[in-house]
């Protein structure tokens, strides 16, 4: 076996060595009742060639978009990722290290995450970052938990227009803990201000908005801002397409408390939902009590810079139950990724690329307003992406087959499904990758196809 | 081999009570600073809060644990040790006098008798 | 080697990407469009070039140690070989070009090998089912104790059953796990060989007992020859029992975790299944159940109709959804990768190779530092430095020293139930003379021990930063620039 360096006759003189009589030896402990007598049935081992076949066959059954246009964003995003990315996180001695707790072998990872750390903390305007979560949902989730624990209440405000999935995670995690979470209506596509002003109480924990919200819209938060300050309700931010953050700042950092979701969009593959890139950055004051790992920077015996996790004791291997989160592994060659793509991107690469998504998001959406029977219900700012409503008698399953028979990818979540009073309707996603013969093929296609 | 305070009263998980009148002042041994390390973080807060004896009065974080104190008596919070917000080595440094951690109101005395002196707590903690 | 962070040579004008953009569209007027105070000029980002980036984390990846760069015997970890072929076939654009919401009909190759890895993983495990969508270890026991809820409420016992049964000897995330979704944990006693006490849990053993969470072999390395009593003591009670597969190496085509009595379980692909570990992630943890608990697992699931693949979320009695559409793919594929090329015999010769190189260097290694426990260990072997604190030196001055001769120390201090532990597990892609080799080096610091402590002590002395102060880094928190 190819990955296995053991020969018959190390095995042989190891034996020997213990005092063993057989490999077999090894395993008495275990009850002969449920030892296994025959070999498990699996496929015969594939070798590389075998392997690489059978890979192509599966691959055969897949449209990606080198055959097809997507204009499917929602949860994760198609943006250019520059070679570097991919050749520098290939390094093997980023991807098959462990976790950093030993310092001084770990330095490598340590320093790039604690920039990872300091980028995400600047592009969000918060105070710190930690070092990854999984992913937006449970991102947001730990957000939940750490707001409600924090201020012994057991109620949150959610806005409707937060994305269905995300909804529905924080649901199942609400509850098991015994949060209420109380879900408002939108007005027009966004946040209804006066509604949230009348269910927010002082049992109230914290209000999550997610933007762009489901829509693709921009939630102006300005109207709640002194709502939620004098009712002492923190303020959750959600964000699942942080490219927005390299051109625009869409709320008033001062007044939020935790800015957390899925930072994919930053040099990571779709790669059918993951793994993804979950972050959580927020105000200094809940550093200590917020979940995930945390990067410092601090000298070593010598005086050199050197950097360690910290802030250990809040995680599960020390404090066990009481600690913060259960979280142990998490995503960090994902955050390795994003490090690499935003320095490589920079300041000024990544504002034009939030403004490339807008001018294309812009142009596109125009055309479709202007041209085709397609209805675009919110006229409020968004930034890459759009609620689309199809006019009757048209359905999204069936505008969606005959757009793939053009060669177009739109996404499978037809809304009516989540919110009935839009109607057959759906989101389309634009972005630095879309060119304008992509756009015209969309704009021709679905003036053809609708009814 | 650490130091114990004459005159104090000790409890079990090593919190220490210097009676004041009806105030006790308490705070947690040289054997529980020695035995943590370096203490890099106590919450100070929690004043005016009502407590009953064994209830978690605080947390102490050293960099490789954190440790519950517990209250060893019931009360009232009077105050707590500000100065540790900005120096937690002072319970390392100083426990029994600098490095206080809480002042309480005594509202039950007869909790106190259930406790070690410091005889007691020496042969206890005899290492 | 000190490695300047980006941000201190940034420069107006230097860029990594092209600028400015070549754009095909017409112009945006972000002040027509958005109110101004949204609008930002800077991020607080580098601007550097491409050279200069390259530089910089090929200098980075230098001062890290990986799997690929030596021996490393962390315990409970399985750092085994990363096969390459897994890495460049999951890194083919017919599968990181598609999109979790891409319609089934579309990526039917991405269901095929997830329906695909479910049954080869059911087959290896002897459960029924799998759901692929925790994220991690951890996710996975959330996901296993929110079953385990759910189970119980639609039995009406939920208000009766609070409490979950976790030996002193379990990894963290057992009880944080479980108390995160507002169970009591109620600590088994371990027996000096990690198990589980028996007259302990009988003791403990109640109408409110939910689950007990259970690893075998123990974190101590020692496999729980107990465990069907252990499983019918529980199954007695109405109770169910959950497996933590962190130690799953050890039992590759030897017994199963469904055979046992495990009514649910989790594996960490990162570790049994060789994916890698990407510096601390990501990893995949799919969660197997038995028959009875099939209706609970979270959506969406993978099913198969006439050949044809497609992912239901109508699934009334689910826990729900867990994360964001998707899984940890790309994960998913190294693992299922991995288990075609091993086949039944590779993933026994794994285990038997795992179990006999730690029993190897237990053998050799104990006459030199004492075995933490006396019975048979299986893929990890635990020592304990205890003796040699009579010179000064503890668990972790042996392990720091280690890194001078060029070798990532062991587990400290883990299981807990072992004072000064120091956890080997060299997994099965070591050779005799790696291990002989890191045996030699041991013995050696062992005597260094006794003789020149202070060589320890200071140590790592040829490492490019030693002995961090982790105090400062607590206190004076520095964690962005």
């Amino acid at each position: 076996m190819r990955y296995i360096p053991i020969t018959d006759q190390d095995i042989q003189d190891m034996l020997k060595e213990t005092g063993l009589s057989s490999v077999d030896s090894l395993f008495q402990s275990i009850p002969d009742r449920i030892r296994l007598k025959k070999d498990l049935a699996l496929p015969q081992p594939y070798d590389e060639m075998t392997l690489e076949r059978h890979v192509n066959q599966l691959i055969s059954k897949n449209i990606t978009t080198k055959t097809h246009d997507s204009f499917i964003g929602e949860v994760n995003y198609q943006h250019f990722i520059p070679s570097v990315v991919d050749t520098l996180s290939s390094q093997p001695s980023f991807y098959t290290a462990y976790t950093p707790y030993q310092p001084e072998v770990s330095q490598g990872t340590l320093e790039a995450i604690y920039q990872y750390q300091s980028y995400m903390t600047h592009l969000t305007g918060m105070e710190f970052s930690n070092a990854s979560l999984y992913d937006g949902a449970t991102a947001a989730a730990e957000a939940l938990y750490l707001m409600t624990s924090m201020t012994n209440k057991k109620k949150a405000i959610i806005s409707g227009t937060v994305h269905p999935h995300v909804k529905a995670v924080l649901k199942s995690y609400a509850k098991n803990r015994g949060i209420s979470l109380e879900e408002m209506h939108m007005n027009d596509g966004t946040i209804a201000i006066h509604e949230c002003e009348e269910k927010c109480n002082d049992q109230t924990a914290c209000f999550i908005v997610q933007i762009p919200n489901v829509f693709g819209l921009l939630e102006d938060m300005a109207p709640l801002y002194n709502t939620l300050k004098n009712k002492h309700i923190k303020l959750i931010v959600i964000i699942l397409e942080p490219m927005m953050l390299g051109a625009l700042l869409p709320y008033d950092p001062l007044m939020v408390d935790i800015v957390c979701g899925e930072a994919q969009s930053f040099g990571i593959e779709t790669c059918y939902g993951g793994p993804g890139l979950g972050f959580f950055t927020g105000k200094r004051e809940y550093i200590r009590k917020i979940p995930g790992r945390i990067v410092g920077k601090t000298t070593d015996k010598e005086g050199r810079d050197a950097y360690v996790m910290t802030l250990r004791a809040r995680e599960q291997d020390i404090r066990r139950e009481k600690a913060t989160s259960n979280i142990c592994t998490n995503h960090a060659l994902n955050a390795l990724r994003a490090t690499i793509y935003l320095s490589t991107v920079g300041e000024d690469g990544l504002r034009e690329i939030a403004i490339e998504n807008m001018k294309i998001s812009h142009y596109a959406v125009k055309r479709i307003e202007t041209e085709t029977k397609c209805k675009i219900p919110f006229k409020k700012p968004f930034f890459n992406e759009i609620l689309v409503q199809l006019p009757a008698p048209n359905t999204h399953q069936d505008v969606m087959e005959k757009l793939f028979n053009k060669k177009i990818l739109i996404s499978k979540n037809n809304m009516a499904h989540f919110f009935p009073s839009l109607g057959e309707s759906f989101v389309l996603n634009f972005t630095e990758t879309h060119q304008i013969a992509q756009i015209d093929n969309l704009i021709l296609s679905l003036k053809e196809v609708l009814k | 081999m650490s130091e114990v305070k004459k005159g104090y009263i000790y409890t079990e998980t090593d919190e220490w009570i210097k009676v004041e009148g009806n105030e006790a002042l308490i705070g947690i041994t040289d054997y529980a600073q020695h035995h943590l390390g370096d203490i890099v973080f106590i919450e100070i807060g929690s004043e005016g809060k009502t407590i009953v004896k064994g209830d978690v009065l605080t947390t102490i974080e050293s960099v490789k644990s954190a440790n519950d104190v517990f209250s060893p008596i019931s009360g009232k919070i009077i105050e707590m040790n500000s100065k540790l917000e900005q120096d937690s080595g002072l319970i390392n440094k100083d426990p029994y006098s600098e490095g206080w951690i809480a002042r309480i109101q005594i509202t039950n005395p007869d909790e106190l008798t259930t406790l070690m002196n410091d005889e007691a707590y020496s042969q206890y903690r005899k290492e | 080697m000190t490695v300047k962070l980006l941000i201190e040579s940034s420069k107006k004008g230097n860029s990594g990407i092209q600028l400015p953009i070549k754009s095909d569209f017409p112009p945006i007027h972000l002040e027509n469009t958005f109110p101004k105070e949204w609008i930002r000029s800077t991020t607080g980002l580098p601007n550097v070039s491409e050279p200069e980036v390259v530089r910089h984390f090929t200098n980075l990846a230098s001062l890290n140690y990986g799997v690929d760069s030596g021996f490393y015997p962390l315990g409970s970890c399985t750092m085994k070989y990363n096969p390459k072929i897994n890495e460049k076939l999951s890194n083919l654009e017919g599968f990181t070009h598609t999109h979790p919401l891409q319609s089934d009909s579309t990526v039917q190759g991405n269901l095929f090998m997830m329906k695909h890895l479910e049954q080869l993983l059911c087959e290896i495990t002897g459960m029924d089912a799998y759901t692929l969508l925790p994220a991690a270890g951890a996710h996975g026991e959330l996901t296993g104790m929110m079953i385990v809820k759910e189970y119980f409420q639609h039995k009406g016992e939920a208000q009766k059953r609070t409490k979950i049964l976790i030996p002193e000897s379990a990894h963290g995330t057992n009880p944080a796990s479980a108390a995160s979704v507002g169970f009591d944990i109620v600590e088994v006693k371990s027996t000096p060989c990690g198990g589980v006490d028996i007259a302990h849990l009988k003791e403990l053993i109640h109408e409110d007992i939910a689950a007990i969470m259970l690893t075998n072999p123990n974190t101590a390395g020692v496999f729980e020859s107990d465990i069907l009593e252990v499983a019918e003591i529980l199954h007695q009670n109405g109770s169910l029992l959950y497996y933590d597969g962190a130690n799953l190496n050890a039992l590759l085509g030897q017994v199963r975790p469904g055979d046992m009595g495990f009514d649910i379980v989790h594996l960490n692909l990162h570790k049994t299944f060789s994916t890698p570990h990407g510096g601390g992630g990501p990893g995949s943890a799919p969660v197997g159940v038995k028959k009875h608990l099939r209706k609970f697992l979270p959506i969406p699931r993978v099913t198969e109709v006439n050949k044809q693949f497609a992912l239901e979320d109508k699934d009334p009695d689910s826990i729900g959804m867990i994360r964001l559409a998707g899984s940890n793919f790309q994960v998913l594929i190294k693992a299922y990768l991995y288990i075609l090329s091993m086949g039944a015999e590779g993933l026994k010769k794994a285990s038997s190779m795992a179990v006999l190189n730690a029993n190897y260097i237990k053998e050799k290694l104990s006459p030199f530092i004492a075995a933490g426990v006396s019975c048979l260990c299986m893929h990890e072997c635990v020592l304990t430095a205890k003796d040699l604190t009579a010179y000064g030196v503890q668990a972790k001055d042996i392990s720091k020293r280690l890194i001078d001769y060029g070798i990532h120390p062991p587990t400290n201090y883990f299981p807990l139930i072992i004072p000064e532990a120091l956890m080997i597990e060299p997994t099965e892609t070591e050779s005799k003379e790696t291990m002989d080799h890191f045996i030699e080096v041991m013995k050696k610091i062992v005597s260094e021990a006794k003789e020149h402590p202070e060589l320890l002590l200071d140590a790592p002395h040829h490492a490019p930063i030693s002995r961090p102060d982790e105090v400062k880094a607590a206190k004076d928190l520095n964690v962005t620039y």
